[in-house]
């Protein structure tokens, strides 16, 4: 177990591409941290680097206390877990397993000590004589993962582990990992597009944009105080809808006004924005699918102006709850999360109601988020 | 003491049938021929840049344990052994190999020819392929002694594993052969930690197929790095189609690109609808196989079939249809 520390490292491949731009960040012991980002945004290449398959082009890497910026990576006491594992065919599971330690040439009883317990974690005791061939998708990915765990490395690295997995099966295996990381309480590095898997999984999450830090923070703190609109967009299914408009005061009252929409903002968010020199700029407005309410008492309790007028243009039914989608505010389609039992459908007009407190705004300009 | 002092030395004191030969290395297949015509062979070869140099003798009038005592006399001047240097050369001409090898290395059983070549681009090159011979061994336990490890270019070396020992299982050879090349890819970047490319031939008789196997992955490794750059793993009867296209020049290439450009006119397709094609090409054009690849519902997918189909007047369901925009996704990317 150990920590690991990025100091201010960079990637720069030779066509001049910066691939990773100056990351910076302590990974604590024992932590769960995510890496997560879309497509090209450089967080396999990070987690690459840690692992010595990509050379540092500039920065130090520390495992624990020690630089390893220049140490192979099978010296660097690091465990990687890919998206495409393969067993090792001609092997059953306790020799896929053993394999590592064998090489490490440590004793037969040392072996089956660690083999029996990570067997025992993972719940594949009665697997240890079959053949990759005879095992299902599932038994193979915790094999794979039993190869890792079985070396008790200072680190986990995991570059999508999942994503080769169908739904139910990755839901499942999500659950296992996370239950093995608090049995192992080793440090686990864990890169994922699924923003999901980030925000059930990680102690903290980096989010990631074209090589460079977003935001370092935990997943409440990233849904909630997402610190641009990137991160805003990124975080959260479905996405946070956005609103362009301008600020205006109105009666000693701070009003956003866009397309089709008119809000009056809390005199606590008021204040933040008058202080930050927003009152007649344009902004971004932001509000969560779950924070919009189309039940009556919610739009008894909050008359003021804090509603618009949504035309469905399709209902989706998730069950517990429905996603209503609907184009007819600021040329944008919004989503709004609404409970199951208001029995909507498509081409009905209905008024929902904002939760302000919980509206975002971003700076229109740089969108770094105010609040 | 050079080879030609040493064999006009032996001659001189033994008065037996011995030649020395130097040569550039594309002439030697025909002075072999031509010599063997008159009863000599080649017992000793190696090569210095771009030419050969070798000891002949007319075998016949030599003692077995005489040959022998050549055999050690005359070590190869250089660190590259004849077998490393005819395949080394067969990326330029076309040659024999080298008939010491072939006469010493007859194989009781079949055996596996894996390609490994190194995808680290950076400093880690000056790897000694040696290293990771112990490694080799663990992984293909009790074929020890008929493991060979043939490093052939910093970066690249061949891996012949006998079949004999591996639990075929009456499974097909071929399964056999890609599943290993994904475990030996695997156990390469569990362990030795590094981002290796992994290609395999189907199983060989002789050590003279070698060249043949070594030629068809390599014109594969060309074909993947071309077009299928992330592709780690694969085997030599696979991605035909990219092997073709590899070996067009750059004109026949451009003319190829062009006439595709003015039978199917239709705009760049997008990522997603790429991928459903490759998987969908992958799947041998078998829906449900391929919407369950891409974890899709097949209905799913048959709609996003029918989008492409929308935008490019071509159902990748049927054949002729499959085949252009199968030729259209490879010519158009590159």
């Amino acid at each position: 177990m150990a920590k690991v520390t990025l100091n201010h490292v960079y990637k720069r491949f030779a066509n001049n591409v910066v691939a990773v731009d100056d990351f910076h960040l302590d990974i604590h012991d024992q932590e769960f941290l995510v890496l997560v980002g879309p497509s090209g945004c450089g967080k396999s290449t990070t987690l690459r680097m840690i692992a010595g398959l990509e050379e540092i082009s500039e920065g130090d890497l520390y495992i624990g206390d020690r630089l390893v910026n220049d140490v192979a990576p099978k010296d660097r006491d690091i465990a990687m877990v890919f998206q495409s594992y393969a067993l090792y065919p001609h092997m059953n599971v306790y020799e896929n397993m053993a394999f590592g330690l064998k090489l490490r040439k440590f004793s037969k009883a040392e072996i089956n000590q660690r083999i029996e317990e990570a067997a025992r974690i993972l719940d594949i005791s009665h697997l240890l004589d079959r053949k990759p061939k005879a095992l299902s998708g599932g038994q193979r990915q915790r094999v794979a993962l039993g190869r890792a765990i079985v070396r008790e490395p200072q680190v986990f690295l995991m570059d999508e582990p999942l994503s080769n997995l169908d739904a139910k099966l990755r839901v499942q295996m999500r659950t296992e990992i996370l239950k093995l990381h608090q049995r192992l309480n080793t440090t686990v590095i864990y890169v994922t597009h699924d923003q999901t898997e980030a925000m059930t999984m990680g102690d903290r999450i980096v989010v990631m944009k074209d090589g460079l830090i977003q935001q370092v923070a935990t997943p409440h703190e990233i849904y909630n105080h997402p610190v641009n609109q990137f991160v805003a967009s990124f975080i959260g299914s479905p996405s946070m809808n956005f609103l362009n408009g301008r600020l205006v005061e109105k009666d000693g009252q701070l009003h956003f006004e866009g397309e089709h929409i008119h809000l009056r903002l809390p005199d606590d968010k008021a204040k933040v924005l008058r202080d930050r020199g927003y009152v007649n700029k344009s902004i971004i407005f932001g509000i969560r699918p779950e924070d919009m309410y189309s039940d009556h008492q919610f739009l008894e309790a909050n008359p003021f102006e804090s509603s618009l007028d949504a035309h469905i243009d399709v209902v989706e039914n998730m069950g517990s709850e429905l996603y209503i989608y609907f184009n007819n505010i600021g040329r944008t389609q919004m989503v709004a999360r609404v409970d199951a039992r208001e029995g909507l459908k498509p081409r009905m007009s209905i008024r929902l109601g904002l939760d302000l407190s919980k509206c975002h705004v971003f700076d229109s300009e740089t969108q770094v988020a105010v609040f | 003491m050079d080879w030609r002092n040493k064999v006009e030395k032996i001659a001189q004191s033994t008065n037996l049938p011995i030649r020395y030969l130097e040569c550039s290395n594309h002439e030697v297949d025909q002075l072999h021929m031509e010599q063997e015509k008159d009863g000599w062979e080649i017992c000793n070869v190696t090569r210095m840049d771009d030419r050969t140099i070798g000891v002949m003798i007319q075998p016949e009038h030599w003692h077995p344990s005489a040959r022998s005592l050549l055999e050690l006399l005359f070590t190869p001047i250089s660190n590259v052994d004849p077998f490393t240097g005819w395949l080394v050369q067969l990326l330029e001409v076309p040659t024999t190999p080298p008939p010491r090898y072939v006469r010493e290395q007859a194989w009781r059983d079949r055996r596996l020819c894996f390609f490994l070549q190194r995808c680290q681009t950076e400093s880690r090159m000056d790897m000694e392929w040696s290293a990771l011979q112990p490694l080799l061994k663990d992984f293909f336990p009790g074929a020890d002694a008929s493991l060979q490890l043939v490093p052939l270019q910093p970066e690249l070396c061949l891996l012949l594993v006998p079949l004999s020992y591996l639990d075929t299982d009456n499974k097909l050879e071929r399964e056999i052969a890609l599943e290993l090349a994904f475990g030996l890819h695997e156990m390469l970047s569990c362990e030795w930690m590094e981002k290796f490319r992994v290609l395999v031939s189907l199983p060989i008789e002789q050590p003279a197929s070698v060249g043949v196997s070594f030629l068809q992955l390599h014109t594969l490794s060309l074909a993947l790095q071309r077009f299928c750059p992330k592709i780690m793993v694969a085997a030599s009867w696979q991605y035909p189609l990219e092997r073709w296209a590899s070996t067009l020049s750059p004109e026949t290439f451009s003319q190829v690109v062009d006439g595709l450009s003015a039978v199917l006119p239709f705009s760049p397709l997008t990522h997603e609808q790429r991928e459903t094609l490759e998987t969908l090409f992958a799947r041998q054009l078998n829906v449900s196989e391929a919407a369950r690849q891409l974890f899709l519902h097949r209905n799913t997918l048959l709609y996003r079939l029918d989008k492409i189909t929308e935008a490019t007047g071509l159902d990748p369901r049927h054949f002729p249809d499959a085949v252009l925009l199968q030729l259209h996704l490879l010519f158009r990317r590159n």
